[in-house]
């Protein structure tokens, strides 16, 4: 696995922290890709705090709702660098913090026969990275989870916001393991977190001592990237090597991030639906940086701004530096899965041809052969693509990472899964 | 070729290194060795190093400035050691017209007729030697450009107290390259420690010449020992025209050792290193696939893999016993006029239908 220099400890101990409201909110109505909720609030309206602004229609998307309260200025789309164009419900903060009703709260623990529910109703999406809809993946456990795995491991360099989470919402992180297990009952609840953050371990111990919490266990990994990744965190918990068609939770084993079962504790007991989340803002042009609690829907510009960065000489990068996307619009807003905003020095970079030397072979955490995906796609030759078996990239970037000739991986690897699909199609 | 950018997608940061990196640390590798023809000697075959790597240099700066428009093609520094690789496999008083001109084909036709470093099939020090074997035949077999009395600097050196370590330190017979083991050997240490070669193609390739070698020789034969270093660790270990996969790394050292044997049981007497690198060089491709990675959750089909492995074992003893034959008929040339056509053919074919991503 990939090793990076220690960039983390910039931001690891600072705690986490709050910032003044951005006066304008963006926030996106997209949930895993592709999938959108839909705006069930006019321009002009006045919303208030935790109301539902858009809802999901199928069950990829989810739910929506106001991070303040105000007015609805309207509703636009963005294009993502991918292409895909996205609906944003544009707010204006009218900084009085006036909440929703919020409703009945229930008297001890929600059955568990309401919990995929509760926790659709308050729009929960996997804050990993990929944004997948929490409650339709409990669902697709069934009864049949063995391992419930509450991921801790951060693997992208410079986060630090899971750590810091865990650290400070100790006791939210392991109510929201006790009550989604109500639902999933797997025999077997292990929180993983990497080796540098075995600190974790004193600040859990009195959590594990609890006769509430018995049986949960706590498994340290291995350093390394992506070691965060579902795949490789099961492998590491279970033994076993998932291939790419067989999909986690579908085999009995539940994987969420630590801040998806922190938001779960918050839906199910006190029924707040999703509208912040824990953000790190580092990287070599962000000063002193640190994690901040951000309302869903803060425009980059407005934190950066607090930063005192210029968005000249910098890269910003909107989640971690390994598999995030570049931030050219300042309005571009922080999303659920949004785990940083990073101010990278812009650096220029020399393409070559590649040579050949199969560093990107030795860092595939999939054990593929990215040179070939490369290849293939200079020669546009699907066939090349899909017998080096480019279906099961997870997209990782640790190829391109390791490429002492710069060749742009990562793009031929997106053009290459484009090229199978249309020659499907 | 280069492309100049910024990061628009992810990965955003990178690992610090570079192709020009990794060839300057081959160039250091192999400087002592270089030092130590100068030592044989003296200035004629550092004379002969330096014509070779100014004729590849310029050539490839003519080359890609005519076709490509560019002036910054040498800058990698893959021209250098083409050039470096090339005299350390020819003679000590080589011509040097000659040298000037297997340079220049060697990154022609090795390399740049291809795309540029990294797109090409074969070894383009080793391409441009046959170059000069078929252009030159009369220059190349003489025996005179092996050896002048009045050059040598020194016959042997005497810093160990063993005779045969001392010939290990220095030997002053053989190609440029070949005068010391210990060099070689330091040289190819030097790479691993920098991640610039692995051990199982230079380590598969002795072992099995090693075994080889010794079952079918009954005193018979002979080699040369640093020859076969010299392409252990530095030509078969050519990045873009080897294996890429540790398996396929071992298999891939281990058939040339076993082609390399079969040439010279055959009667192939010093080309053997040469043509058993190119001939795996122009494997290197199905070996990449027979001995390609498990993918993550895949389970190996054995059988299947072994079928493939045997065939393409048999498939490299047709085409080795094939290149010895015509060696044995003196056509290597045909061979080396047929490649330069098929090179030209390629060459005009990617002008005419390009990449199809411009890079």
């Amino acid at each position: 696995m990939t090793r990076f220099a220690d960039t983390k400890v910039a931001t690891r101990e600072g705690g986490i922290e709050t910032l003044p409201e951005a006066p304008f909110l963006y926030v996106p109505l997209s949930a895993h890709r592709g999938h959108f909720a839909r705006p069930v609030v006019q321009a002009g309206d006045r919303v208030l705090k935790h109301q539902l602004i858009a809802r999901a229609d199928d069950p990829f998307s989810a739910h929506v709702h106001a991070p303040v309260s105000g007015h609805v200025a309207g509703i636009r789309e963005i294009t993502e660098p991918d292409g895909t164009r996205v609906p944003v419900l544009m707010l204006r903060n009218d900084f009085e913090g006036a909440c929703a009703a919020s409703s009945d709260v229930w008297e001890g623990d929600p059955p568990p026969e309401a919990i995929a529910d509760l926790l659709a109703e308050a729009g929960l999406v996997g804050e990993g990275g990929a944004q997948f809809p929490t409650a339709l993946k409990y669902r697709s456990a069934g009864q049949h989870a063995s391992a419930f795995i509450v991921n801790g491991a951060e693997c992208e360099p410079y986060l630090t916001a899971d750590y810091a989470l865990m650290r400070e919402r100790t006791a939210a992180l392991f109510e929201g393991i006790r009550l989604v297990n109500t639902l999933l009952r797997a025999r077997d609840v292990v929180i993983v977190i990497e080796d540098h953050n075995r600190d974790l371990e004193a600040v859990f111990a009195p959590y594990l001592a609890q006769e509430c919490y018995a049986g949960y266990r706590v498994q340290i990994l291995t350093e390394g990237y992506p070691q965060g990744s579902a795949r490789q965190v099961v492998l590491a918990v279970t033994g076993r090597e998932l291939a790419p068609s067989l999909h986690p939770s579908a085999e009995g084993f539940v994987v969420s991030n630590v801040g998806t079962v922190v938001a779960a504790c918050r839906a199910l007991k006190e029924r707040l639906p999703v509208v912040t989340r824990i953000v790190t803002v580092s990287g070599e042009g962000a000063g002193e940086g640190g994690n901040y609690d951000v309302p869903i829907g803060t425009p980059v510009g407005h934190l950066l701004g607090l930063h005192g960065v210029s968005p000249r000489r910098h890269t910003i990068v909107l989640g971690g530096p390994m598999m995030g996307r570049p931030v050219t619009d300042w309005t571009t807003p922080v999303a659920k899965g949004s785990g940083g905003i990073l101010v990278l020095p812009r650096e220029s970079v020399t393409q070559e041809n590649c040579i050949g030397c199969a560093r990107c072979v030795e860092a595939c955490p999939m054990r593929l052969m990215p040179l070939k995906y490369d290849e293939g796609w200079r020669r546009s030759d699907p066939g090349m693509l899909k017998r080096y078996r480019l279906d099961a990239c997870i997209e990782c970037g640790a190829c391109e990472y390791s490429c002492p000739a710069n060749v742009p991986l990562m793009a031929s690897i997106k053009a290459g899964k484009a090229l199978i699909r249309g020659e499907k199609s | 070729m280069k492309r100049f950018g910024f990061s628009t997608t992810a990965p955003f940061i990178r690992r610090t290194d570079s192709v020009s990196s990794i060839m300057a640390d081959v160039l250091f590798a192999l400087l002592p060795c270089c030092v130590m023809a100068w030592v044989a000697f003296g200035s004629r075959p550092v004379l002969v190093i330096l014509v070779s790597c100014g004729s590849a240099v310029l050539a490839e700066f003519l080359f890609t400035r005519l076709y490509a428009g560019k002036t910054d093609a040498v800058a990698d520094g893959s021209s250098l050691v083409t050039g470096t690789l090339l005299a350390c496999t020819l003679a000590p008083f080589t011509p040097l017209y000659a040298a000037a001109f297997g340079g220049a084909m060697a990154v022609l036709f090795g390399k740049l007729l291809y795309g540029g470093l990294g797109r090409n099939r074969f070894n383009p020090a080793l391409v441009g030697r046959e170059f000069m074997t078929a252009f030159f035949p009369a220059v190349m077999a003489s025996g005179a450009i092996w050896y002048d009395r009045n050059a040598v600097n020194f016959s042997s050196l005497d810093v160990l107290p063993d005779a045969f370590l001392n010939t290990l330190v220095f030997n002053g017979g053989g190609a440029i390259g070949e005068y010391s083991v210990l060099f070689l050997v330091l040289g190819g240490i030097y790479l691993l420690l920098r991640k610039r070669i692995g051990w199982h193609i230079p380590l598969a390739l002795t072992a099995t010449f090693t075994l080889l070698f010794l079952a079918v020789s009954n005193g018979g034969y002979q080699f040369s020992l640093a020859g076969v270093l010299l392409g252990a660790i530095y030509m078969a270990t050519d990045m873009p025209t080897s294996a890429t996969t540790r398996a396929g790394q071992l298999y891939y050292g281990a058939m040339i050792g076993a082609v390399a044997v079969l040439c010279i049981a055959l009667g192939v007497r010093h080309a053997y290193m040469s043509y058993a690198i190119l001939l795996l060089n122009g494997f290197a491709v199905p070996v990449n696939w027979v001995f390609r990675t498990r993918v993550w959750g895949e389970t190996l089909n054995l059988p299947s893999r072994l079928a493939q492995a045997v065939a393409l074992t048999a498939a490299i003893a047709g085409a080795a016993l094939g290149v010895i034959w015509l060696h044995a008929q003196g056509w290597i040339a045909y061979l080396v006029l047929f490649y330069i056509a098929w090179s030209v053919g390629h060459f005009l074919y990617r002008q005419y239908k390009p990449d199809a991503v411009a890079v």
